[in-house]
C-alpha cells in the first residue's frame, strides 16, 4: 500500500488503520509504529476496545501515564491529567521505545 | 535571630505570573518560606529565583520548574515534568516523586534531587553541581555533560553518559548501555564514602536504606576519545555523528 501526505500525523493514523484492517491487534500495530518509523513521535491510539500508547526512541516527544485501579489516563502533560482528574495519583514519563496497551 | 516569614500561596486562583511574582516579592524582602498549594503540574513554577529562601509545592509541577534560580531551596512533593532547575546556578531543588526529560539541564551549580525516577536526558549538558536520583533513568542520561556529578541508584537507559566531557557518573543499578566514549572505571574508597555520604545527606533515612551502598555503584566517565580529533578514533566519531 502506498500513501503519500505532507502531514506526519496522518502517516501513523493510516499506518494504525491499515494494519487494524489486516487483522493485527492494536499492540501489533503499535510495535510495527516503533518497526517501521523513523523519527520522533508519540502515539495514543484508541479503539472501540482498547488504548494503546507508543513511545519514540529518542524521548523527544512527551507522553505521561497515570494509572489506577479506578483510571488509566495518557496526555502529553501533566497538568493536562491534573486538569481533568481530581485526587492523589502519580504520574509518570512512559519510557523510550514504550508500547503500552489497556484493554477494556 | 533571622525572623523567617512563612507565607502560603493558592496557586489555583492565580496566574503562573501571579505565583511567581509573590514568591519573588516575599523573598525579595528577606528569608522565606513559602508554600504553595495547588500547583497541579502548572508549567514555569519559581524559576529565576535569586534571592534564598524555601519554596515548597504541595502537589506536582509541570516543565522548568526551579529553571535559572541562584540560591533557593525548592521542594516538590509531587513529581516534576521537563527541565527541573535547566540551568541552575546555585540552590537546591528536590523532588519526592519522579521528574521529566531535562532534568537538571545544563546546571552550573547546587543540587537536583530526585526520590523517584528521572526519564530521559537527565542532566544533559549540566556544566557542575550534583544530580541524585533515587530511582532509575531513562535514555541518554549525562548526555554531554561536562562537568559536576550524576549519581543514579537505580538502572540506567541505554546511551548512558554519551559523549561526555568531564562529568563523574556513579550508577548503583545495572547500566542498560553505555553511550558513545563512555567507560567504566573502578570506584575508589574514598568514592564509595563520599556516595554514602550524599545519600546520607539527602536522602530521608527510610529512602535511604533501600539504596546500594556506596561501595556497589559503578563509576562511568568520558573515555576522552572524543576530547580531540585523532583519525585513529575515526569509527569513534562515526558513531557519535
Amino acid at each position: 500500500m502506498e500513501f503519500v501526505t505532507e502531514n506526519d500525523s496522518e502517516v501513523l493514523a493510516v499506518y494504525l488503520a491499515e494494519a487494524l484492517n489486516r487483522g493485527a491487534t492494536l499492540r501489533q500495530g503499535l510495535d510495527g509504529v516503533l518497526r517501521d518509523m523513523d523519527g520522533a513521535f508519540c502515539c495514543l491510539a484508541v479503539t472501540a476496545t482498547e488504548m494503546g500508547l507508543v513511545k519514540d526512541p529518542y524521548a523527544f516527544k512527551p507522553l505521561v501515564v497515570a494509572e489506577t485501579d479506578d483510571f488509566v489516563a495518557v496526555a502529553t502533560e501533566e497538568i493536562a491529567i491534573r486538569s481533568a482528574i481530581p485526587g492523589d495519583y502519580k504520574v509518570q514519563e512512559a519510557r523510550v521505545e514504550e508500547v503500552r496497551v489497556w484493554s477494556r | 535571630m533571622v525572623e523567617i516569614a512563612a507565607m502560603a500561596i493558592d496557586a489555583a486562583t492565580l496566574s503562573t505570573r501571579e505565583i511567581n511574582t509573590l514568591i519573588r516579592a516575599r523573598l525579595k524582602s528577606g528569608p522565606a518560606e513559602i508554600s504553595v498549594e495547588n500547583p497541579n503540574a502548572r508549567h514555569n513554577l519559581a524559576v529565576a529565583l535569586l534571592q534564598p529562601g524555601r519554596v515548597r509545592f504541595a502537589g506536582s509541577v509541570g516543565y522548568y520548574c526551579g529553571g535559572l534560580i541562584d540560591g533557593a531551596e525548592i521542594q516538590v512533593e509531587g513529581s516534576a515534568g521537563w527541565g527541573l532547575a535547566e540551568s541552575m546556578s546555585r540552590g537546591h531543588v528536590v523532588v519526592h516523586g519522579g521528574a521529566g526529560n531535562g532534568a537538571a539541564a545544563a546546571i552550573r551549580g547546587g543540587h537536583v534531587v530526585i526520590y523517584g525516577d528521572a526519564a530521559a536526558r537527565l542532566g544533559v549538558s549540566m556544566k557542575g553541581g550534583v544530580v541524585l536520583v533515587g530511582g532509575d533513568c531513562g535514555y541518554m542520561a549525562g548526555f554531554m555533560a561536562q562537568k559536576g556529578m550524576l549519581v543514579v541508584c537505580g538502572n540506567t537507559g541505554h546511551a548512558f553518559a554519551d559523549s561526555m566531557y568531564a562529568t563523574t557518573c556513579y550508577v548503583g543499578g545495572t547500566i542498560g548501555g553505555l553511550g558513545t566514549d563512555a567507560v567504566v572505571e573502578p570506584l575508589s574508597a574514598e568514592e564509595a564514602e563520599m556516595l554514602d555520604r550524599l545519600l546520607g545527606e539527602h536522602f530521608p533515612p527510610a529512602l535511604r536504606a533501600q539504596k546500594p551502598a556506596g561501595r556497589d555503584f559503578t563509576k562511568v566517565v568520558a573515555g576522552r576519545k572524543l576530547w580531540n580529533f585523532d583519525k585513529h578514533n575515526w569509527k569513534t566519531w562515526q558513531d557519535a555523528l
